[in-house]
C-alpha cells in the first residue's frame, strides 16, 4: 500500500518542488506516491475522481478554477477528503476561506519539506485513526 | 533541500510569468475594467513570489509581493487602472525581468536598487486602500457595546465581539464565573508565516469539539488577520485532555494550556519540544536521500545548452554517415546495403524527432512586442495599435533567438517613420490610429512572416538621393534602377544613419543588420512600399537551421554550398539565350528579366568560360528579386550542419558560414544577400 499524493499547482516548479518533498519518504509503513499532478482546479476534480487520492496539495491561487473551488467540488464529491491549501504570505484570508470550505490544513510557501511533511502526517494519523 | 537544480525552471518559469504580467498590462491599458487581466495579472505575480521566495530570492519575492497585494487591491474594486497605475504596474515588470536576468547572470540582487519602485508600488496600494478602509469604518454606525454580546448563545455559533479597550473585562463579564468552561491559552509557533490562519484552524478545531463560548480575540478578528501573540478560548462540553491532545497535533503550535474555571493558575502543557521532534528527524531524512522527484509529470524541462548538444551530434552523425555511405558504396555486400538503409532510417527518423523538440512557437518572440510599440508609440505621441497573427506558428529555436532584434528593428522603423502621426492621418483621411499588422504563416518548409504599416509608404526619390549622396549606388545607378531595387537600397550597409539604429540590448541594428541576420538564417527579405498607402516587409525563413540541406556546386575544383531554401532552380542556357544590357547580364526567364552574374567572378576566382556555349545557372532568391548565378557544375544535395566561423574568417562578407564534409572538406555557405 502506498499513500497517494495528488500535487495541484499551476507552476511546474512548485510541483516539481512539492513531489520531491515527498520522493522517498513513508508514512508509517507506506511509502508516498505520487499518482497524479494538476495544473488547474478543473483538472484537479477531474484526478480527484480518477485517482481517489490519500492526500491532496492543492494551490489557491490557479488559472482555469481557483484551488478554493476545486476544494469545495472535492468535498462535494468526497466530504472525507484530505486536502491541504498551499498558501503564501499575505493569504491569511483565504486560507481561513478554505479552511471554512473543509481544508484539512494548509501549508505555507516557500515549503519548509519537514514543516511539510509534519502537517501531512498529523493529518493522516488523524483520519486514520493512528 | 537543495535549490540550485530548480534554478533553471525558475528561471524559464518566471519569464513566462513576467511576460504574462506585461501581456496583461497591455490589455489593461486598453480596457481598464477587464476582469480577466486583472485576475491574471494577479496569479502572475502570485506565481513569481512563491517561487522566487522558495529560491530565496527575497528581493524578487518582496516586488511581486507588492505587486500582487496592488493588483489584489484592483481586484477588489479599490483602486481604479489609470495609465499611473499601469506605468507603475510596467516599472515593476520591467525591475523583475532585470532581476530574472540578473539570477541567470548570477548577479547578486542585492545590489539591484529597487526601493524607489517598492514606494510608488506601496503608495498606490496604500493610498487607495487607506481611503477604502475610512470608508468601510464610516459605513457601519453600530459599533455594538461589550453588554449586548449575543455569545452566551448556542454551540457553533461565532460570537460577534467588537474590539473593546480593555477585553478582559468584558471576557469575566459574560463569563461568570462557576461556570463549567474551560479557559484554554494557545500560541502559534514564532516561525510561522500565517499565524492568525493557524490560529483560526485551532480555534475551528475547538469549535469542532465542544462549545465554543468565546475567544479573545474574536473569531471574527482572527479572521480579519489580527492574532498578535496568543489566543484565550472559553470552550464548555469537553475534557481537557482532548483539547490538549487536539491542539498539540496541530501543526506550528506554541504554547498551550487549558485551566479548569476555578483554578487560578494555567498549567502549560509543552508542545513546541516533544512536537518538532519527529519533524527534525524527517529533514534529515530527506537531506540523506535527494533522488529525482517522483516520476509523474507529463513533460520536463530540459537546458537548451543539452538540446543543441543533441542536433549537433545528431548532424555529425548525418555527416559521418554521408562518409561512410561513399566508402562502402558499390562494396557489392547486400548486406552492407541493408545495413547502411536502416542506419539510414534511423538516423532520418532521429533527426527529425530531435528537431520537433527544437520547434517553438514564435509567440516567444512576439509577447514582448506590444510593450515594445506601446512605449515607442508614446514616446513619439502617435496612436499605433499592433494586432499579432499567428503567433503559434512553430520554428526553430535558433531561429526564433535570432529573429527578435530584427523584428523589434523593423516595427521600430514603422512606428518612427512609417506612419504619420494623427495630424498627417487625419490629412490623408485616414484613421487617427496606426495600424501595423505582424502576421506569420507558413508556406511547405518555409515560415513566412509579415510586417505590414498603413503609412505612408517609403519615399523613392528620398531613398535614391540618399543612397547617392552616401555613395551607395552612383548617380547613373540611382536612374535605372527599378523600384523594387531602390526600396531594398535601405538594407545595404552604410545607408542606415546613426539616428536611425535601433539600440537593441546594447547594440545598434539597422537595416542592413536585419538583412545580413535574415540571410544568415538562410532565408530572404523583401521590402514592397506604396506611396501613401504604406510598406510590407517580408521575412522568408527556413524552419530550421542546424541541420539544413545545401545545394552544392563548383567552380575549379572549389566547392560552395547555397542554402536549399534560397534555390528557386537549377537551369542550362545557351550563350545566345544571355542578353547584355549596360555591363549587366540578363536572362528572359518567363517573360521577366533576370539579372545574370558569373559566380567566379564575383568571387574573383579567375576562369576560362569563352569557350563555352552552355551554362549551368542556379537561381537563387535574393533581396526582391531571382537572381542567375553561372557556375560550372552542380554536384547535388547535401545535409549539412552549418559551423560557425570565428576571427578573422567571419569577416569574409560573401560567405555566411562553413560547413564540413563527410570526406572532411570544408565547404564556404555562400552568403547570397551580400554576394551581389
Amino acid at each position: 500500500m502506498a499513500v497517494k499524493v495528488l500535487i495541484v499547482d499551476d507552476a511546474m516548479f512548485m510541483r516539481n518542488m512539492i513531489a520531491e518533498i515527498f520522493n522517498g519518504k513513508k508514512f508509517k509503513e507506506e511509502d508516498f506516491q505520487v499518482v497524479a499532478e494538476a495544473e488547474n482546479g478543473i483538472e484537479a476534480v477531474e484526478k480527484y475522481k480518477e485517482h481517489n487520492p490519500d492526500i491532496v496539495t492543492m494551490d489557491i491561487v490557479m488559472p482555469e478554477m481557483t484551488g478554493i473551488e476545486a476544494l469545495k467540488e472535492i468535498m462535494g464529491l468526497d466530504s472525507g477528503a484530505n486536502v491541504i491549501m498551499c498558501s503564501a504570505l499575505g493569504q491569511d484570508s483565504l486560507v481561513m476561506e478554505a479552511l471554512d470550505a473543509g481544508a484539512k490544513d494548509f501549508i505555507v510557501k516557500p515549503f519548509q519539506p519537514g514543516k511539510v511533511l509534519d502537517v501531512v502526517t498529523r493529518i493522516l494519523d488523524e483520519t486514520r485513526g493512528g | 533541500m537543495d535549490m540550485s537544480k530548480y534554478r533553471d525552471l525558475f528561471i524559464s518559469e518566471s519569464r513566462e510569468h513576467v511576460q504574462g504580467m506585461s501581456t496583461c498590462i497591455l490589455v489593461l491599458e486598453k480596457e481598464p475594467a477587464s476582469e480577466q487581466s486583472i485576475n491574471e495579472l494577479f496569479r502572475h505575480a502570485h506565481s513569481v513570489k512563491g517561487m522566487s521566495a522558495s529560491m530565496g530570492y527575497s528581493k524578487i519575492a518582496e516586488l511581486s509581493h507588492h505587486l500582487e497585494d496592488m493588483m489584489d487591491v484592483v481586484r477588489k474594486g479599490q483602486l481604479a487602472v489609470s495609465s499611473s497605475v499601469t506605468d507603475i504596474l510596467l516599472e515593476g515588470v520591467d525591475a523583475l525581468e532585470n532581476m530574472v536576468d540578473g539570477v541567470e547572470q548570477d548577479k547578486n540582487l542585492e545590489e539591484i536598487d529597487i526601493s524607489s519602485l517598492l514606494l510608488k508600488v506601496l503608495n498606490a496600494t496604500e493610498g487607495k486602500v487607506g481611503a477604502a478602509a475610512v470608508k468601510e469604518e464610516q459605513a457601519d454606525p453600530d459599533p455594538k457595546p461589550g453588554s449586548a454580546s449575543p455569545s452566551a448563545e448556542a454551540a457553533g455559533d461565532r460570537p460577534e465581539v467588537k474590539p473593546q479597550p480593555d477585553p478582559v473585562h468584558i471576557d469575566k463579564e459574560f463569563h461568570p464565573v462557576g461556570g463549567n468552561d474551560l479557559e484554554v491559552r494557545f500560541e502559534i509557533a514564532p516561525d510561522s508565516l500565517v499565524p492568525a490562519a493557524r490560529a483560526y484552524l485551532a480555534v475551528k478545531k475547538l469549535e469542532s469539539l465542544g462549545q465554543l463560548h468565546h475567544t479573545d480575540p474574536s473569531v471574527e478578528e482572527i479572521k480579519a488577520g489580527n492574532y498578535t501573540d496568543h489566543v484565550t478560548a472559553w470552550v464548555g462540553g469537553v475534557k481537557k485532555d482532548e483539547i490538549l491532545k487536539t491542539l498539540q497535533s496541530l501543526a506550528e503550535m506554541g504554547q498551550i494550556s487549558v485551566s479548569e474555571p476555578d483554578s487560578e493558575i494555567a498549567q502549560p502543557e509543552n508542545s513546541v519540544g516533544e512536537v518538532s521532534k519527529p519533524v527534525d528527524q524527517i529533514v534529515v531524512k530527506s537531506k540523506k536521500d535527494s533522488g529525482p522527484p517522483a516520476g509523474s509529470a507529463k513533460t520536463v524541462r530540459i537546458s537548451t545548452v543539452l538540446l543543441d548538444t543533441f542536433i549537433n551530434l545528431v548532424g555529425e552523425l548525418i555527416v559521418t554517415k554521408s562518409r561512410l555511405n561513399d566508402l562502402l558504396t558499390g562494396s557489392g555486400s547486400r548486406d552492407v546495403d541493408q545495413v547502411l538503409t536502416r542506419v539510414d532510417h534511423l538516423i532520418s527518423g532521429l533527426h527529425s524527432e530531435v528537431m520537433k523538440v527544437r520547434m517553438m512557437p514564435l509567440e516567444t518572440v512576439t509577447q514582448r512586442l506590444p510593450r515594445v510599440v506601446r512605449d515607442l508609440a508614446l514616446k513619439r505621441k502617435k496612436k499605433v495599435s499592433l494586432e499579432v497573427i499567428g503567433a503559434d506558428i512553430e520554428l526553430d529555436r535558433a531561429i526564433l533567438e535570432e529573429l527578435g532584434d530584427p523584428l523589434i528593428h523593423i516595427l521600430r522603423n514603422a512606428v518612427d517613420h512609417g506612419l504619420e502621426d494623427t495630424e498627417g492621418r487625419g490629412a490623408s483621411g485616414k484613421d487617427a490610429t496606426g495600424r501595423i499588422v505582424l502576421r506569420a504563416f507558413r508556406e511547405r518548409d518555409m515560415v513566412y512572416v509579415e510586417i505590414i504599416d498603413d503609412g505612408r509608404g517609403m519615399d523613392l526619390e528620398a531613398i535614391k538621393t540618399k543612397a547617392v549622396e552616401k555613395g551607395v549606388i552612383s548617380r547613373d545607378q540611382a536612374t535605372i534602377i527599378t523600384d523594387e531595387e531602390t526600396v531594398i537600397l535601405v538594407c545595404r550597409p552604410g545607408f542606415s544613419t546613426a539616428a536611425e539604429v535601433t539600440d537593441v540590448s546594447g547594440r545598434g541594428v539597422g537595416m542592413d543588420v536585419v538583412q545580413s541576420t535574415v540571410d544568415s538564417l538562410g532565408g530572404s527579405l523583401s521590402i514592397e512600399s506604396h506611396t501613401g498607402e504604406g510598406t510590407t516587409f517580408t521575412l522568408r525563413l527556413p524552419l530550421t537551421v542546424a541541420i539544413v540541406k545545401m545545394l552544392l556546386v563548383s567552380l575549379l575544383d572549389h566547392t560552395f554550398a547555397v542554402p536549399i531554401t534560397r534555390v528557386a532552380r537549377t537551369i542550362r542556357i545557351t550563350r545566345e539565350e544571355l542578353n547584355e544590357s549596360q555591363g549587366r547580364q540578363y536572362l528572359n526567364l518567363d517573360e521577366e528579366l533576370v539579372s545574370v552574374f558569373d559566380l567566379g567572378e564575383l568571387l574573383k576566382i579567375e576562369r576560362h568560360t569563352d569557350g563555352r556555349s552552355v551554362f549551368n545557372v542556379v537561381l537563387v532568391e535574393a533581396t526582391n528579386r531571382t537572381v542567375g548565378l553561372v557556375v560550372d557544375s552542380v554536384v547535388g544535395q547535401v545535409d549539412i550542419v552549418v559551423k560557425p566561423v570565428c576571427y578573422p574568417i567571419q569577416y569574409l562578407k560573401r560567405y555566411s558560414g562553413m560547413t564540413v564534409l563527410g570526406d572532411g572538406r570544408i565547404v564556404p555557405i555562400l552568403d547570397l544577400g551580400n554576394l551581389f
